[in-house]
Parts: C-alpha cells; structure tokens; sequence
C-alpha cells in the first residue's frame, strides 16, 4: 500500500510539474537588421565650359548656365552623401600657360532632379552634405566658376580637371 | 482485526490523498506566492538596427548605443536568479533571398536592472548568462557585427533574435 500511495503522490506532483516550470520560463524576440546600400557612383555628364574669353575681362558661369559643369551621383534613395570637390584647379592650363579660376559661395549645387534652377547651391571649396533623391536614387550635381584672364593672357585652350567625390555617411 | 484495521486505515489515508493532492497545490499556490514565482515576462524593445551598410565593409553595433542595440526587457519575481540563452542568427536574410553574415562577440550582450545600456554587466550572447532580477524586473541589450560581402545585394536584411530566460530556483 505504500507503494500505491507513493505512485499516487508521485503522479500528482507530476502532473503539477509542468504548470510550475511553464510559469517560470519565457521568450521573447527583437529583430537584427541592416539596409545594404548600393554602391554610390558619379557620372560626369557635362563639362564646364567657359566658351571664348577675352584677354582682360572676367567670364563666369553660373550653376544655372547652359555650360555648367554636371555630375549625375546614383545610390541609394535617400541615403545621406558628403560631396567634396577633390580636385579644384586655382588655374586652368595651356601648356605653360595659366588662366586663373575662382569659385563663389554658390558657385556649387545639388538637385535630386535635372533642374539647375531648383538646386541646392552650396560653395565647391567646401563641399556639403546632402541625401540622394527620392524615389529616383539621383542627385545631380552643377559646378560654375569665373576666370580671370590676363590682359595679356596668351591665347589657346586651357583645360584643368575638377573631381567630384561623393561618398556615404551612413546616416 | 489489528490487520483489518490497519488495511482500513491505509486506505483511508490514500483515498484523503488522492483527493487533497490537488487542492494543497492550488491553495498553495495562491497562500504561498513564493512558491511559484509569477510568470516571467520577456518584451523586446528595439530591434539590433545596424542601418545603412555598404557592400563589402564590416559594420557593428554596441550593446552600448543607446540607438542602435537590441533592448529586451525581463519582468519576474524580484531577487530570483535566471538563466538566459539566446538564439541567434548566423545570416540576415535580404532581398530574393539573399543572405548576410551576422556574428556575435564575447561581450555583445548586457544585463542590467535599469534601462541603462551603459550600466550594464556584459556577457557572451552566445553562452548561458546568470543573473538576478533585483527589482523584479532587467534589461538585455545586444550589440553584434554585419559581415556583407563585395558584391552584396543591396536592400533590407532582418532575422529575428530570441532570448529565453529560466528562474534557476535560487
């Protein structure tokens, strides 16, 4: 008998034995997530281009100017970008030959669309921090500029390499 | 008669024991709280959100960052110690598919009374961790690094997390 008894202890506590051990255990979840960017990337689409100019006479272009020089920077939609001008010529070349160029503060801009009028301006020789366009993953970059040829400025073409750099934050 | 007798008795007690069994539990239960704890309650707070990554460059999150790391919360019986595990994910799962890598380190997870991710005590979010629920209640946070691949699709990537925490009995 004190088996049947002992079996029939045994059977209750066991059968409150998985009520005790669910009420002292729990679960619970948050998510681990990222967004992969797609690689940003810059496409020049236009140069600047300053025309003739005449010895002793400043010639600008503007942002806005049908000869504005003109990057298209794809990535991702919205994702913030610093854009830097790594490379900014003081002088445009000819040989030996220099023509000087200057940039204003708003000799810069940026628009998620191809619409110089509505952009951004900001100064080249400090760049600025933007987002990528939304939903059409672009921005569109102009750059203007003045040079200052000499009174006796040789004639000829001169050239210089301006470098956009656009480059993710992570913001 | 002394062996009937005793038979008689013998069965009396089982037939009381059999039928008390159930309610000493359930009165006890109700008269004795500590005899079974209150049920532990696990909520997450904020997901393990490593943003904007780029393809082919690591990218971690602490269980510091008050922003960034995953925060679950612990709600129990106050000074009662319990165990937590975690499951964690070795890939995130993105676009069509597509997977990247997600390892934890020895000091990614954390656990702390308060909501405080700098006041936390850290601890292998890929082993047992033991600790006590002082003030009935206890914040995990869990940091971790995103491995994506050059030529890593780009898009949303998520898995979930899972902690499970026990009461040890102590």
């Amino acid at each position: 008998m004190r088996r049947v008894a002992a079996a029939l202890i045994g059977m209750a506590v066991l059968a409150q034995a998985p009520a005790a051990f669910a009420q002292g255990s729990a679960s619970g979840s948050i998510t681990a997530q990222a967004n992969v960017l797609t690689p940003v990337s810059v496409t020049p689409q236009q140069d600047l281009d300053f025309g003739n100019v005449i010895p002793g006479t400043n010639k600008s272009v503007a942002i806005t100017g049908a000869t504005a020089g003109r990057w298209l920077v794809e990535g991702t939609a919205d994702a913030e970008v610093d854009l830097d001008f790594t490379a900014l010529p003081a002088t445009l070349s000819n040989g030996p030959d220099t023509l000087p160029i200057v940039y204003s503060s708003v000799d810069a801009g940026h628009n998620a669309v191809n619409v110089p009028g509505g952009a951004t301006v900001f100064d080249p020789t400090t760049g600025t921090t933007t987002n990528i366009g939304t939903p059409g993953a672009t921005l569109f970059v102009w750059i203007g500029g003045t040079v200052q040829p000499a009174g006796v400025q040789p004639a000829g073409l001169y050239t210089g390499t301006i470098t956009l750099q656009a480059t993710y934050t992570g913001n | 008669m002394g062996g009937r007798g005793a038979t008689r008795r013998t069965i009396a007690a089982l037939v009381l024991g059999w039928a008390a069994l159930p309610l000493f539990t359930t009165s006890s239960a109700v008269a004795d709280p500590t005899f079974l704890p209150p049920p532990l309650t696990i909520e997450g707070l904020q997901p393990v959100d490593f943003q904007n990554v780029w393809a082919g460059v690591n990218m971690s999150v602490s269980r510091s960052d008050p922003l960034r790391a995953g925060i679950l919360s612990i709600k129990g019986t106050g000074n009662s110690e319990v165990i937590l595990t975690f499951q964690v994910p070795s890939m995130l799962q993105g676009p069509g598919g597509a997977l990247m890598p997600i390892v934890f380190g020895p000091d990614d997870a954390g656990f702390a009374t308060v909501n405080d991710p700098t006041q936390a005590n850290g601890f292998n979010p890929l082993g047992p961790y033991i600790d006590n629920l002082h003030g009935a209640k206890a914040f995990v946070f869990l940091g971790g690094t995103v491995l994506p691949l050059l030529g890593q699709t780009a898009g949303a990537y998520q898995a979930p997390v899972t902690m499970t925490v026990v009461y040890t009995g102590n």
